[in-house]
């Protein structure tokens, strides 16, 4: 493991950075140094290589001057002014030592240290503390203070699963409140009491556990004392080295450092270098990565005759053997077509790079299929039709520029934690928010936030409240005329205009249907068109419904028409769910495309594939996820290899799924665990979690992260050797000497990771794709210039209402969707403590639709569709509409996707999860 | 046929008529429909559209139909 470097904590300047073109000279202990404009002194001082000593600062936090452990002197100003909260001026002469600076130090800190516990040694933080550091700092040798008053006997709060608040070791810096505030939005914190009564306070002296705290670990990380702890580093002590890499869950893509005590990991920290999320991070990538250690996790190959056999634990040789021999009896017998392979969004870029090549090459068909089939397949779609790539448009720092922020069918909050803080820090701002969901997510009001405008439109009128708001755009003269007529197609855009003009695409015309005010479109295509940066960010709320592909043009066309492209604060841009699903679908993971979204029929794209791989290559598209699916109901799709995913939970139609499964002759699982899909199959091959993973994760800002494994493999493989083995074993031998040799394969067969390499990587820490000749340093912000396709390309988008209607047997609308703690169907986090935040999923139904069914809060209910049935408990919410109820999906037991229908997209058979006619009704007793 | 086969066949005219509805414009919504079944279909799966539309074509829209005539398997 070559990637491991030694420890060596980043230095904290003390203030953030300024990014500003004017600098100010100062001269600091005699050495002169420039900074830009509103440095301040502390921060100067520690570039200047002459730090002050601090405890209220921190570079992640704006200044607060509370400790007073920062004083210095500055030339012709009186008294010792605060280093952190001094900004510098033009030509200031400051002194960070003097006999007068040592004696007011060492002052504050006796008085810290009087009233804190002198049991350094045997303290878990013993050589991570800044208090500690501090008394060694300022020299102070003795406290001069007797026993009086003190908060030594303060108690311990121990209630959240990962970290505990020692009150007796409190300094009342306020950095965790700041912390909780600034960074991550929550407010969980305040100072309660005064003088010497103050303290640290969860909400309303509540334990952490219990309040309002989403445990994202940011106070954790500020606090400068080992008042709050993780809790592994009391129980394991302090880490000896350290390992950056990226976090597996969601598709934000944190930057983290792994610190280890030899091959254990004792805690992830957020890297503040992370160019994805700046040193902050979620509950799930900080805490909830225990799932790799546990005790479910399957390391050894296993194999099996026939599926209702129990498993027979083999060798990796065995177990290629016999997957390689069933597919290719199966081609033998049924033909080249009869098997296929789904890539999966939870592995590295190589991983998934290997296994589309051998479906492509070693099985000899394009009948390769991936997860983000059933997530962001229309935004591939959508964005390649209007734009020309299949891609988000800007960095998440773009939002700092954002004046009116759009969110439709997202809930960055629970689903994006980490950006989700990032838009909260800018509508703390003042930017206006517009949020377009049935539900009234947390966004919509929170902590010095308030939604301008929520438009609560019923599941499954996206397109037509869309083609309102353009509507809007058209007849009220807001169009961006200088724009479109410069970067866009002028005959799409007049087709467009005419058909958004039309009277029944007006506010008035549809609002009944969409169950809003014509009003409150109105008022809400106002916002985003008139403001100087409007940004759109969408989720599945958008793409998973039957006209998902059709929306994300709606969006693309409204963005373009008010000029909200191609520069920073506007944009379209997709939050990803799954931490790979844009590299899954970079690296060729659709059917019908090579890497680098390039059409199979493409001849001289083919060839270049070709050549490199030395095979053949076929030129019509493959089966897509359902098509096989079908396939196999049909009895001519029959072998199947599931790499990191569990279709059998995940995919809509459980019964469908699992009798498609049931229908085929070889079902082969690569995962950690066994999932459901693993119930229906004869081969599992052990995979690697992401602390044992050497390649590359791409977050939903086109991101290239390295993923850098901190431990060995468990299984004693690494994911694409045993991809690569089964290939030999198939007939394509597939030879990389490591994981960075897959990816120059990558660079060198598609355009926009031309410039990507390990070693790049390595040097620069993530780039953004396109990384090329042309733009060697990646691309933040995509269509500056021009459009990718040349002139953006305006589509019509007639909305066309699902066929899944509500009927008096079906009354009610289900929708989906996720929360903090839990991911997806929840393999890894429900073997983590997040359990302990849900532990079960909930149907949310407004009250008056309970009340009419006699269905109280906490009741077991059944949920029915045209699909199944599946039972849940209710909960009585006010944050969905009458009419809709709403549940998460993370629990296998739940059954979620029983119930959901085979409804798609049109275009990208996407599962249509977020609109599904229900009856529900009282259950009685338990859940079977 | 089995049940399970004439099920799955169903499907993918319901996918065809589906595509038809959605495509961008009401104009050259054959050609649109063909377009799309020539980026996305497999091979097999038009070819049974084609059968399809000859042995059911009552549950065809018009458009699929013409688009089936004019997309080369
Ligand atoms: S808990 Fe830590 S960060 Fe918070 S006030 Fe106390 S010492 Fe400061
Ligand atoms: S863990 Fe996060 S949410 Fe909880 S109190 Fe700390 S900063 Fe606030
Ligand atoms: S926001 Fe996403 S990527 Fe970041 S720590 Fe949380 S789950 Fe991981
Ligand atoms: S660090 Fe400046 S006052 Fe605390």
């Amino acid at each position: 493991m070559n990637s491991v470097q030694q420890f060596d904590p980043a230095t904290d300047l003390g203030t953030p950075g300024v990014l500003s073109d004017a600098v100010v000279n100062v001269v600091i202990d005699g050495i002169e140094i420039q900074v830009p404009e509103g440095t301040s002194v502390m921060r100067a001082a520690a570039i200047a290589g002459a730090p002050v000593p601090k405890l209220c600062a921190t570079e992640q936090l704006e200044a607060f001057g509370s400790c007073r452990l920062c004083l210095v002197e500055i030339e012709g100003r009186r008294g010792t002014p605060a280093a952190c909260t001094t900004l510098c001026e033009p030509g200031m002469s400051v002194r960070t030592q003097s006999s007068q600076l040592d004696r007011l130090r060492k002052g504050v800190m006796e008085l810290y240290i009087s009233d804190h516990p002198l049991d350094c040694l045997t303290c878990s933080a013993n050589g991570d503390c800044e208090l500690q550091d501090m008394a060694g700092v300022v020299g102070l040798r003795t406290v001069r203070y007797g026993e009086g008053d003190n908060h030594l006997t303060a108690p311990t709060d121990a209630s959240n699963p990962y970290f505990s608040f020692d009150a007796s070791k409190c300094i009342v810096c306020s950095r965790c409140v700041r912390a909780c505030d600034e960074v991550q939005g929550t407010f969980a914190l305040t100072i309660a009491g005064r003088g010497f009564d103050s303290r640290v306070s969860p909400s309303e002296e509540q334990a952490f556990f219990d309040s309002e705290c989403v445990s994202c670990g940011a106070c954790v990380q500020a606090c400068p004392t080992a008042t709050l702890q993780e809790k592994r580093v009391i129980d394991v002590g302090v880490p000896t080295r350290q390992v950056k890499t990226t976090c597996a869950y969601c598709g934000v893509g944190c930057s983290f450092v792994a610190e280890m005590k030899g091959n254990e990991v004792v805690r992830m920290v957020p890297d503040k270098t992370g160019g994805a999320n700046a040193g902050h991070s979620c509950v799930k990538g900080r805490f909830a990565w225990g799932y790799a250690s546990h005790a479910d996790r399957i390391t050894e190959p296993m194999i099996r005759e026939h599926r209702e056999d129990s498993w027979q634990v083999v060798s990796w040789e065995q177990a290629i053997a016999f997957a390689a021999e069933r597919f290719q009896t199966i081609q033998r017998v049924h033909g080249t077509d009869a098997i296929g392979g789904i890539t999966s969004s939870r592995c590295t870029n190589e991983e998934v790079y290997v296994v589309q090549k051998m479906v492509r090459a070693a099985f000899g068909t394009n009948n390769v299929d991936t997860c983000a089939r059933v997530c962001h397949s229309p935004t591939g779609y959508g964005l390649k039709q209007t734009f020309g790539t299949s891609a988000g448009t800007q960095d998440f720092a773009s939002i700092d520029e954002a004046d009116a922020i759009m969110v439709i069918g997202a809930n960055p909050t629970d689903a994006h934690p980490v950006f989700g803080s990032r838009m909260k820090q800018r509508l703390r701002q003042g930017a206006d928010l517009i949020v377009i969901d049935p539900r009234a997510t947390d966004l919509v009001r929170s902590p010095h936030i308030v939604a301008k405008h929520h438009l609560p439109l019923m599941p499954g009128t996206n397109v037509a409240v869309l083609n309102a708001m353009a509507h809007v755009v058209v007849t009220e003269d807001l169009v961006a005329d200088a724009f479109v007529a410069e970067r866009c197609d002028a005959t799409s855009f007049a087709h467009w205009k005419a058909f958004v003009a039309l009277p029944e695409n007006s506010p008035e015309a549809i609002a009944e249907l969409a169950g809003l005010s014509p009003e409150s479109i109105r008022h809400a295509a106002r916002t985003y068109a008139s403001a100087h940066n409007g940004a759109i960010y969408y989720g599945l709320g958008v793409t998973e419904h039957s006209q998902g592909s059709t929306m994300v043009m709606a969006m693309a066309n409204l963005a373009m028409a008010t000029g909200n492209i191609g520069r920073r604060g506007v944009g379209v841009n997709p939050l990803r769910g799954q931490n790979n699903v844009q590299g899954a679908c970079d690296m060729g993971s659709f059917p019908h495309e090579f890497a680098g979204y390039r059409h199979v029929s493409d001849d001289s794209v083919r060839q270049q594939f070709a050549d490199i791989w030395g095979v053949s290559l076929r030129e019509d598209p493959g089966m897509r996820i359902p098509n096989m699916l079908d396939g196999a109901i049909a009895g001519h799709f029959r072998g199947l290899y599931v790499q990191g995913e569990d279709i059998a939970q995940s995919d809509p139609n459980t019964h469908h799924v699992t009798a498609a499964l049931q229908a085929m002759d070889c079902v082969v699982v690569q995962d950690l665990f066994l999932n459901e899909t693993a119930k229906y199959a004869h081969v599992f091959l052990p995979g690697t979690s992401f602390l044992e993973k050497d390649g590359t994760f791409t977050n939903a800002e086109r991101r290239i992260n390295r993923v850098r494994p901190v431990m060995p493999p468990r299984s004693g493989k690494a994911e694409w050797q045993v991809t690569c083995d089964l290939s030999a074993a198939m007939g394509y031998p597939m030879d990389y000497p490591n994981s960075a040799a897959i990816m120059d394969e990558i660079a060198a067969l598609t355009p926009t990771f031309a410039g990507v390499s390990f070693s790049y990587l390595d040097k620069v820490g993530s780039v953004q794709w396109p990384c090329n000749d042309s733009a060697p340093l990646g691309t933040p912000i995509m269509h500056e210039q021009r459009f990718v396709r040349g002139s953006g390309q305006f589509m019509t988008t007639p909305y066309v209402p699902t066929d899944e209607r509500t009927t008096r047997k079906y009354p009610l609308v289900l929708t989906t969707g996720r929360i903090l703690s839990q991911y997806n169907v929840g393999a890894q986090t429900r073997r983590t403590d997040n359990q302990r935040w849900h532990g079960e999923d909930l149907l949310d139904i407004h009250e008056s639709d309970a009340q009419l069914r006699g269905i109280a809060n906490g009741d077991w209910i059944e949920v029915a569709s045209r699909a199944g049935t599946t039972r849940l408990r209710a909960r009585i919410s006010s944050a969905i509409p009458a009419g809709v109820v709403y549940t998460t999906f993370h629990h296998p037991v739940s059954g979620t996707n029983v119930i959901t229908t085979d409804n798609s997209d049109w275009a990208t058979n996407c599962p249509e999860y977020k609109v599904t006619a229900v009856e529900v009704r009282p259950a009685g007793g338990m859940s079977p | 046929m089995t049940a399970a086969t004439v099920m799955t066949s169903h499907r993918l005219v319901a996918m065809a008529n589906q595509i038809a509805n959605n495509v961008p414009s009401r104009e050259g919504v054959a050609e649109q429909v063909a377009h799309h079944m020539q980026q996305f279909w497999t091979p097999p799966m038009r070819r049974e559209l084609q059968l399809l539309a000859q042995s059911e074509p009552e549950l065809f829209d018009a458009a699929v139909l013409d688009a089936v005539a004019l997309a080369p398997v």
